[in-house]
């Protein structure tokens, strides 16, 4: 409580002091000595003539002589110094001149040779560009071949792959191992039918002998492979596989091979 | 550039592994019964009549091998004189896998020869070309030879066609009845009697070199071995021990027989003789019967037959000094008349088979019996010096037979008949 009394009476204060100190700042303006302007004495020029005046004339003239003398070498110092000039100046147009005429003869040949190798240039590119127009002619006509080839290979190769696959999810069917074991009884009866095998000889035989056949069966080739037959037991094999052409066909196409490997191994007979 | 290596390289790698994918099929028999072939009429260009039908002779031979299918001559669409006038497109058309083509001429000095040539069908290949020349009346024999050969290069092994076989015949009734012994050729030609007796006359053995037969004859009254020279006819009397001389066999070098001798105590064994000394060893001493000696090829054992086990059943022993016979034959109650085959790896017996005695080939170890022949009564085997056959007697129904089997029992046939007994074959060795 007794604060907040106080508070209204601080600014009050303050404002009383300011006051104060303004008035007393206004009297002390007022009276205040002021500084009166003071005189300036200036010294008088005035000569006497006397001997040391006619002894400065003698000496002015001398002196002017001096100075004429001085002015005349001034002069010729100047016109040297302009004749020096003039002749820098020359040489300085000379040279500029000749520069200039260097420049442009210079420039003459630049530009000639410029003209020339421009009308080189010009022809070259025109080779250029002809060439350059024959390049590309050819490089599309090979890249036209070329992407023509790769996408005939390409779409082969993707029938083949397609057929393949196929013929790989067929292959492992169950269906299709019994079509095939079938289709190699049938080889093996065919090729057992035709074979007269040479009595006695035969007593442990392995002979393998590789078939090539085409679709159709049509037996166009065969070789040998491992064989532990004589000539003639060979010449039966060659002889009832000739005989077998044409193998029979396949109960299913895909079953079809080129190549039939055919496993001479008689079983020892008994009765 | 990459690009088509690649592609070029998986073009490359594709049909090797198609090739991968191949078939593979097993043939575990031929089935085919004979060979088809064409033994085409040899051309004849001199005047007159060819002196011998060589075509016919061998056609005949192969045909009674059993292995071969001859194409009659009235069904050829032609008749080439050279393997290189074969057509092979038409003889394939035949089905003919062989054509025997070729000419016989006559040379200057009064001979013949035969040009002969022999083409696979399947590959074209010529598989023999051969000139013989031969006298007119070796023309048969001739022919024969160049059956052996087409034989050997289709079979693998030499023909038996220029073979000879001895046997016995006996005819007339039991009171008075009469010995023969005869050889013939193999295809039944040439027969001629070697000897003949009012007595019995048994087991003719070749000697190896095919000129001499040895046999066992009673015609002195007791039984003795004799040794025949055939082109001569002499006969030299080897062994005339008391008691049994019998089943004589020669060794392969021909300077020993073995044979069978009861000699004093009356019990058979198998002895070997020496025919240039007389020195006789006895092989065998067992209270049993020990006969039918056959010489291993080797020439260092002997097997034969003996009943010490009971039933007659067949045993191996050595030569050398203290060897002891080992049984060879347990199948059956009855195995007994070995001949060893010319490589010596088979060994054909009599056998005891469901009631009737067949021939069989058992393995020389003794495993592995196959019954070839199907007879009731088949006897006396005897194997071809090819090994490819066996010659054997068959009784039906009171009448003889001379039989050939095929040594793996595929090809049988009868090759004569007679009215009286044909007993005992022997086939020659090769007769060079």
């Amino acid at each position: 409580m007794k604060a907040g009394m106080r508070a209204p009476i601080a600014p009050i204060g303050w404002s009383i002091a300011l006051h104060a100190v303004l008035a007393g700042l206004l009297y002390l303006g007022l009276t205040l000595p002021r500084q009166e302007p003071q005189e300036i004495l200036l010294p008088i020029d005035a000569f006497v003539v006397d001997d040391a005046v006619l002894e400065a004339a003698g000496q002015k003239r001398r002196d002017d002589e001096r100075v004429a003398v001085k002015e005349k070498r001034r002069e010729e110092a100047l016109a040297e110094e302009r004749r020096l000039d003039e002749e820098r100046v020359q040489k300085r147009d000379e040279e500029k001149r000749q520069a200039e005429q260097q420049r442009v003869e210079a420039e003459q040949a630049t530009d000639k040779k410029a003209k020339a190798e421009a009308e080189a240039k010009l022809k070259a590119d025109a080779d250029a560009k002809r060439k350059a127009e024959q390049e590309v002619k050819t490089k599309v006509a090979a890249d036209k071949k070329r992407a023509d080839q790769e996408a005939k290979l390409r779409q082969e190769r993707e029938a083949d792959l397609r057929a393949r696959l196929v013929d790989e999810e067929t292959r492992t069917s169950a269906g299709y191992q019994g079509l095939k074991a079938s289709y190699v009884r049938a080889i093996q009866a065919h090729v057992e039918q035709r074979w007269f095998e040479p009595p006695g000889v035969t007593q442990g035989l392995s002979c393998t002998i590789f078939v090539m056949q085409i679709p159709g069966g049509e037996v166009v080739g065969m070789r040998f492979g491992s064989c532990n037959g004589g000539a003639a037991v060979r010449q039966s094999i060659e002889t009832a596989v000739r005989n077998a052409s044409p193998l029979p066909a396949p109960p299913e196409p895909a079953l079809f091979e080129r190549e039939v490997e055919l496993i001479f191994t008689p079983k020892e007979r008994r009765r | 550039m990459i690009l088509r290596a690649l592609i070029v390289l998986i073009a490359l790698t594709l049909p090797a592994s198609q090739a991968g994918a191949q078939l593979t099929v097993q043939i575990l028999r031929g089935m085919a019964e004979s060979v088809p072939i064409a033994i085409v009429p040899l051309a004849w260009d001199a005047p007159g009549e060819m002196p011998w039908d060589v075509s016919a002779t061998i056609h005949a031979d192969l045909e009674r091998s059993g292995r071969f299918r001859p194409l009659a001559r009235t069904q050829m669409l032609e008749l080439p004189r050279a393997a290189s006038e074969v057509d092979a497109a038409d003889w394939r058309m035949l089905k003919v896998d062989y054509v025997l083509v070729g000419r016989l001429s006559p040379l200057p000095d009064g001979r013949y020869e035969v040009r002969y040539e022999l083409v696979s069908i399947a590959n074209g290949q010529r598989l023999l070309g051969t000139a013989m020349p031969a006298d007119r009346n070796a023309l048969k024999l001739a022919s024969h030879r160049i059956s052996d050969a087409i034989y050997e290069k289709i079979l693998g092994v030499r023909g038996a066609f220029a073979t000879r076989i001895a046997y016995v015949a006996a005819d007339g009734p039991t009171t008075k009845r009469s010995y023969r012994l005869i050889v013939t050729d193999v295809d039944g030609a040439n027969e001629r009697v070697v000897f003949a007796s009012p007595e019995p006359i048994m087991s003719p053995a070749w000697s190896p070199d095919g000129r001499s037969l040895a046999y066992v004859s009673f015609h002195s009254g007791l039984a003795a071995i004799y040794v025949q020279t055939l082109r001569t006819g002499e006969q030299v009397r080897v062994s005339a021990k008391s008691g049994i001389n019998g089943a004589p066999s020669f060794s392969p070098d021909g300077k020993q027989l073995a044979l069978t001798l009861s000699r004093k105590d009356g019990n058979a064994d198998v002895y070997v003789l020496t025919l240039a000394t007389q020195e006789l060893r006895r092989l065998t001493e067992d209270e049993a019967i020990d006969t039918e000696p056959a010489w291993a090829p080797d020439g260092r054992s002997i097997y034969f037959t003996s009943d010490r086990a009971g039933g007659p059943q067949v045993y191996n022993v050595g030569l050398g000094t203290g060897d002891r016979a080992r049984r060879i034959t347990f199948d059956g109650s009855y195995n007994a008349r070995p001949r060893v085959s010319p490589d010596g790896r088979q060994i054909a017996v009599v056998t005891l088979d469901r009631g009737a005695y067949r021939i069989a080939a058992i393995d020389a170890n003794g495993g592995g019996m196959r019954v070839l022949s199907g007879g009731q009564l088949d006897e006396s085997p005897s194997i071809a010096p090819n090994g490819a056959d066996i010659i054997y007697t068959t009784r039906d129904r009171g009448r003889d037979a001379l039989a050939i089997v095929s040594s793996d029992g595929r090809i049988q046939q009868r090759i004569s008949a007679s009215a009286g007994e044909v007993r005992e074959p022997a086939w020659s060795p090769y007769l060079n």
